[in-house]
């Protein structure tokens, strides 16, 4: 990988991005008529649908209990994925999900019961997990389930000595560092947080601005698209006046 | 590795909780303090025990010749293998490779008697740090134990080395943190991974004098004792020395003498382990055949364990 310019010299990311620039964000709501909230997002080439199931179970008197199941579609990748769900990336990431709604959802809300999260990648280019916990988050809201803010996840890396927001399987593969961040934006609370490759400490401030950044600009994406879905059901339904 | 594990009572989880509100801890310690640190070698190269407090890994490494992935012919496989808590093991320093000459299309894997065997190229040595949160965030522990982690909201691990370049970072638990907290763990961080690296560097040179001079002196004296010496001379000419730096080995041996120096050199080892364990367990080097002479090579250095308050 020592060929790719990952920047050039005039600022511009292999993707043509800037360096705090987003992938085109695209989502809906209310995909599904079965499952009681579904959202669809596109991040650039990640594409991501997600599912909301709630019911009841006797395991946890006093919350919810959050579970997860994240599994990425066999025509996802370049090369033909074996397993869809399963293997220890798939359970690493289920596991990271399910600690991030678990933080983010009011648990003690919903005494025994439980509510479950299915989240599928229909095709990956990097920044899987935040896609998937953006796309979670609306069918969240789409379901209706009360969350302490919107959760908005964003990865970072640090090409060149400067940071680099949203970063794309090209940028993720190269061997530079990748930081992955989900906050609720309103309080800028970090939910979840992980890095990977070296990076110096020095620069970790700036990288995590950075990446918060990208999380507060994704909440504004989200934030537009789940008002205009409601305006959009109300008009449907007749609610306006 | 989930088993079901006995859960704390209500009293006792309050009880902990409380004191780390009052900035105290079961074990005495103050809030950033880590505990005990205590590295131990083992007898074979790449094994190494490591204990920090109550806590006590383990790790051996071994390697192997294998064919490489047809994708990256250039590279090596690792493969770390990992039951329970990963911590930071010096155990890669210790371990050692066997040297290879490659000449043409000839390929020679030098056996350890005829080589010493290389250390593996480490480009740097990451110290993990967990830190633990109480009362979503409001208190702060460095190097939790096993209670404290019951009750803790969430743990931070941070994975740095000396350079100050964090390799790993991992948030765990239900809680919300503020990027400053984020911030003064990795400043913490520098402080205790600079602490542990001078404390594994330690045990290390320790190693490798006991080490250094106890294998030399081995095949020093069982050559010496066994064989004809005859330096090559159109090789560089090290003697002894030779053996302590990987370096051609330049004792002529004719074949048949070669065999009979394996087997010997082979019982030899046996018998040291032997003694080795007898001396472990009474302290008594109940043997007295001539290759006594190696076991009397103290190994008190190696066992001798550095310690880190």
């Amino acid at each position: 990988m020592a060929g790719l310019e990952l920047l050039s010299d005039q600022g511009f990311r292999i993707d043509g991005r800037r360096v705090h620039e987003l992938r085109k964000i695209q989502c809906r709501l209310g995909v599904f008529s079965q499952a009681d909230g579904s959202a669809y997002i596109e991040q650039g080439n990640t594409k991501v649908l997600a599912a909301i199931r709630g019911s009841k179970q006797k395991t946890l008197h006093d919350k919810v209990l959050v579970n997860c199941q994240y599994s990425m579609a066999t025509f996802s990748t370049g090369e033909r994925k074996r397993r869809p769900r399963g293997d220890r990336k798939s359970q690493e990431m289920t596991m990271h999900l399910r600690q991030t709604f678990d933080a983010a959802i009011l648990t003690n809300l919903y005494p025994r019961s439980q509510i479950d999260i299915f989240v599928e990648v229909l095709q990956s280019d990097g920044g899987n997990y935040c896609a998937s916990v953006n796309a979670a988050t609306l069918a969240l809201i789409d379901a209706g389930i009360p969350l302490k803010d919107y959760v908005c996840a964003c990865s970072a890396s640090f090409v060149n000595d400067s940071p680099i927001v949203d970063i794309n399987y090209l940028e993720e593969s190269s061997g530079k560092p990748e930081i992955i961040v989900a906050t609720l934006p309103k309080s800028e609370q970090i939910v979840f947080l992980e890095m990977n490759s070296r990076l110096h400490e020095d620069n970790l401030s700036k990288v995590v601005d950075t990446a918060v950044k990208g999380c507060k600009d994704v909440y504004q994406i989200l934030d537009t698209a789940v008002r205009d879905h409601v305006s959009q059901v109300a008009t449907v339904h007749g609610w306006e006046n | 590795m989930k088993m079901r594990e006995t859960p704390l009572s209500n009293c006792e989880r309050d009880f902990i909780r409380s004191a780390i509100a009052d900035k105290k801890r079961l074990d005495g310690r103050q809030p950033y303090d880590y505990r005990k640190i205590k590295i131990t070698f083992g007898v074979d190269r790449g094994s190494c025990q490591v204990e920090i407090g109550e806590t006590r890994v383990l790790a051996q490494v071994s390697s192997e010749i294998t064919t490489p992935k047809q994708t990256r012919p250039s590279d090596g496989m690792l493969f770390i293998n990992v039951e329970l808590s990963p911590m930071a093991s010096p155990g890669f320093e210790v371990g050692r490779r066997p040297d290879v000459t490659v000449d043409g299309n000839e390929v020679k894997i030098h056996p350890v008697e005829e080589k010493d065997p290389l250390p593996l190229s480490v480009h740097h040595m990451p110290i993990c740090v967990t830190f633990a949160f109480y009362e979503q965030g409001k208190y702060l522990l460095v190097d939790p134990t096993d209670k404290e982690e019951k009750v803790m909201d969430g743990k931070m691990v941070v994975g740095m080395n000396k350079h100050r370049e964090i390799c790993s970072l991992q948030v765990t638990g239900q809680m919300l943190l503020l990027k400053d907290q984020v911030l003064r763990c990795s400043n913490i961080a520098v402080v205790k991974v600079t602490e542990i690296t001078e404390l594994i560097h330690n045990a290390l040179d320790n190693d490798r004098q006991a080490r250094g001079w106890e294998t030399g002196m081995q095949y020093f004296l069982v050559l010496s004792l066994l064989i004809r010496v005859s330096p090559v001379n159109e090789k560089k000419d090290k003697g002894v020395g030779s053996i302590g730096e990987g370096g051609p080995s330049a004792w002529e041996v004719d074949n048949e003498m070669e065999q009979e120096v394996a087997d010997e050199i082979q019982t030899v080892n046996k018998s040291d382990r032997s003694a080795e364990g007898n001396s472990r367990l009474s302290g008594n080097h109940g043997d007295d055949s001539e290759e006594e002479a190696t076991c009397t090579l103290s190994k008190d250095d190696l066992h001798n364990p550095t310690q880190l308050q």
